[in-house]
């Protein structure tokens, strides 16, 4: 058994290595403008089952510098869900500016926004993480307190109200990671329906590139909200979940 | 009768009131290879005439517009008639009976329709097409294509030959061939007639029209035929020959080259700079001055040689300094035959240097379609350093620093990452329940532990210990001002305040009213709630010291301060702990 861990975990490192090295192989391309060639030389990292932020962003430049600008969208959103970085956000404004449609986003209250910057601070595993191991911690400390003399009545309370925080930060992470699907259109233009058949009433258009989310799934039809706050029925065949 | 006449003519004139768009034509049935005339016309002025769909026939020219009026007087009558008619000549290819659909015109916001139209075209007779025959092998165009099979960009030259054996008297361009994705450049031609021998037959060519063509689409691209109007002067057969030896006819023959198709393909996957040059080209650059003083006018010079669609070839995008101000470029170019032989393209930009320093103008690269080795190749410019010193005529340069904001303007994205940590692609959190099962378990631990406490741990060991932690709090938050005027040495008011804060200790604690304060409500409350005598004399010991200490300067009042101090502090300590 534990000679097949190691030859599992030797495996791993060869395939990682080997990745590492088409990157790199890759990146040289992307300087000699060689975009195509970049792209398919990041997939085939993707292909090893291995991926991250950096390969991501990465591949929306190539794909960006190809005027691809939904692929270009589709891979930072993507390199975003991984890791929260300056450089992808903003390469991201840049290529939003390229596509067709322009959607006005709601904007939230300051204490909202004041909630989803802290809340991506880590990722919904570090979160969970995080409030288990704060909740373990007041029980020790708990216990403790519990069998010798030492009181640590403040303490503990402070303990517990970052615990429930933290959880409350680990469900609206894991909401807004995990549960909440979102996709980008990809065919060049949409008919965005008020129901999900043919010949419902035509609600808007969306054209490639825009950033959606999924709220329902009815056959080929599904349910979307766009970030204006309208939502509508498209088919699933016009757009690439992240 | 005489009625009847009036009544008709009445009828008529009615009739011809109710205008009709009428359809003649020259010759029905007509021969094959035979132009036909057909004119459309009606009796009054009219206009948005709407042409008919002649299938399957050929339109050599029209809708010809005509119109004409006459102004007659009769017996003291005066009428005027205008009549308008619209003549096509037509040219039947084919024999079989072509239906021509209905035309209409507007008269006074009225549309009239006229009635279709049916034109029989019979085979000719055999000396008709014998003649035919004999016409269309002596008299041709002939299209010459250089290559039938280009990419997107390239070009061809296609040149138009007139071949004939006969006697021409004139010839007239009737319709010019329409070029559907091209863009076409015409050469220079000379239409005199050449000898020349084709396959032994010798025949007078001459050059109608020579262009060349730049495939802007890909496709199969049709250049349609042209067609050309030629008057052969024919001797006449007939017998009445004029006096001067005439006899001769003039025959009027339309004839048209063949339709020729070009296929186009899509150029393979260009690379992203790509503007669209095809050829094989080379790029230049010069410049006139490697140094020069600021605000001094440098020129930078591209030329582009070499051949094929040099001509449509766009200004490259080079990237001169920040600092530099430059106007657009002047172009100028000498084309040769459309750029089928060697030509140049001048790109000439006009720098001026705002400032001193050392710069550089980057390469820039233009990148060229190569369709005879069918691959792309990149011609790239040289890179040039300047050297531009300050320019001493102008003083202000010196005198005040010009400060520029620093601004960007242009935007890019960021650059790639060179380094990655790769990892296995999958969601990486714990599962749902399992988060659940784990965070919640110590949970409900501690509140078991919690409801164990409140349970069992009423008495407590530590219990008393806590009380006399919260009495000192009481007594030092009492007595916090006392200590403020130690520390500040304020002897008058230190007494006071002791005295101020032990009588309000009091009165809060057992709930008595200011104006009942006195030393035997604090031996009746004290004895009431069962505090010792002793703290009760010393209590009453301390505000005696107290008062006795205000008006009675003593001689270390220091030390009788601290002293004091501490007594308050232990007293209230003492009724705290020994009440409940």
């Amino acid at each position: 058994m534990k000679r097949l861990i190691f030859i599992l975990s030797l495996l791993f490192c060869i395939q990682t290595f080997a990745g590492e090295q088409l990157f790199l192989q890759a990146n040289k391309e992307y300087v000699n403008e060689n975009y195509t060639a970049a792209v398919s030389l990041y997939d085939s990292i993707l292909t090893k089952e291995l991926e991250s932020s950096e390969l991501y962003y990465n591949l929306g430049n190539c794909h960006y510098k190809a005027q691809d600008w939904a692929n270009a969208i589709w891979h930072y959103e993507k390199s975003l869900k991984l890791e929260k970085n300056d450089k992808t956000i903003q390469n991201l404004e840049l290529a939003n500016l390229k596509i067709i449609d322009r959607i006005e986003e709601i904007p939230q209250l300051f204490y909202k926004k004041w909630w989803s910057s802290f809340i991506s601070i880590f990722n919904t595993f570090s979160w969970q993480l995080i409030s288990i191991l704060i909740i373990w911690f007041a029980l020790t400390i708990k216990i403790l307190s519990q069998f010798t003399n030492y009181k640590k009545e403040h303490f503990l309370s402070i303990l517990y109200s970052l615990a429930l925080i933290s959880v409350f930060a680990t469900y609206s992470s894991y909401q807004g990671n995990i549960t909440k699907k979102e996709a980008i259109i990809f065919t060049s233009s949409v008919v965005v329906n008020s129901a999900p058949t043919t010949n419902s009433t035509n609600l808007f258009s969306l054209h490639s590139g825009s950033k959606i989310e999924i709220l329902d799934t009815i056959g080929e039809w599904i349910n979307i909200k766009i970030a204006n706050g309208s939502s509508g029925w498209i088919k699933e065949s016009g757009c690439k979940v992240l | 009768m005489k009625r009847i006449i009036l009544i008709l003519f009445v009828f008529i004139s009615t009739l011809s009131f109710a205008q009709k768009l009428k359809v003649t034509a020259d010759k029905n049935p007509a021969i094959v290879g035979e132009q036909i005339l057909i004119q459309y016309s009606i009796d009054t002025k009219g206009d948005k005439f709407k042409s008919p769909n002649f299938s399957g026939l050929r339109v050599l020219s029209g809708p010809n517009p005509s119109t004409s009026s006459s102004y007659t007087f009769i017996n003291g009558k005066s009428e005027n008639k205008i009549s308008t008619t619209y003549s096509f000549y037509i040219k039947a290819v084919k024999e079989g009976t072509f239906n021509i659909t209905p035309a209409s015109i507007k008269v006074d916001g009225k549309t009239i329709k006229s009635k279709p139209y049916q034109i029989k075209v019979v085979k000719g007779s055999d000396r008709n097409k014998a003649q035919q025959k004999a016409i269309a092998d002596n008299l041709f165009i002939k299209v010459e294509v250089s290559k039938r099979n280009i990419v997107v960009g390239e070009q061809i030259l296609v040149t138009y030959k007139l071949l004939t054996r006969l006697d021409l008297h004139n010839t007239e361009l009737s319709s010019l061939p329409a070029l559907n994705g091209f863009w076409a450049k015409d050469l220079e031609t000379s239409s005199r007639f050449k000898r020349d021998v084709i396959d032994g037959v010798a025949y007078n060519v001459a050059t109608i029209k020579k262009s060349v063509l730049t495939a802007q689409k890909s496709g199969k691209l049709s250049i349609d035929p042209m067609e050309l109007k030629c008057s052969i002067r024919k001797k006449s057969n007939k017998r009445n020959r004029g006096f001067f030896g005439g006899g001769i006819e003039i025959q009027e023959e339309f004839i048209s080259s063949k339709a020729v198709t070009i296929n186009v393909s899509e150029l393979p996957t260009p690379p992203a700079n790509f503007k669209g040059a095809v050829g094989s080209m080379k790029i230049k650059s010069e410049i006139d001055n490697s140094t020069a003083k600021a605000n001094d006018a440098i020129t930078y010079k591209l030329t582009i040689t070499g051949t094929g669609n040099i001509e449509l070839v766009e200004p490259l995008n080079i990237q001169f300094p920040e600092d530099f101000e430059v106007y657009d470029p002047k172009i100028s170019d000498k084309i040769f035959e459309g750029g089928r032989k060697r030509s140049v393209k001048n790109f000439e930009y006009l720098l001026i240097p705002r400032y001193k320093g050392d710069y550089t103008i980057p390469s820039s690269s233009l990148i060229v379609y190569n369709p005879k080795r069918k691959k792309y190749t990149t011609q790239k410019t040289n890179q040039h350093n300047l050297i531009i010193n300050a320019n001493t005529n102008i003083d202000d340069e010196n005198s005040t620093i010009n400060q520029q904001i620093i601004k960007t303007e242009k935007k890019d994205i960021h650059y790639i990452f060179t380094t990655t940590k790769l990892k296995e692609i999958r969601d990486n959190v714990l599962n749902k329940n399992l988060f659940i099962l784990i965070f919640f378990l110590p949970i409900f631990l501690i509140i078991l532990l919690w409801i164990h406490n409140t349970i069992v741990g009423k008495n407590d060991i530590n219990s008393s210990d806590w009380k006399n932690k919260k009495a000192n709090k009481i007594a030092l938050k009492r007595l916090k001002y006392a200590q403020n005027c130690i520390n500040n040495n304020n002897f008058d008011s230190f007494f006071e305040e002791i005295e101020k804060s032990l009588w309000g200790y009091f009165a809060d604690k057992f709930k008595v009213s200011i104006a009942d304060l006195s030393k035997e409500t604090v031996s009746t409350h004290f004895y009431s709630n069962a505090i010792d005598n002793n703290t009760e004399k010393q209590f009453i010991a301390l505000l005696d010291e107290c008062e006795f200490a205000r008006y009675a300067p003593a001689s270390n009042k220091n030390a009788q301060m601290d002293d004091v101090l501490e007594k308050a502090k232990k007293i209230i300590i003492e009724v705290e702990t020994s009440l409940k």
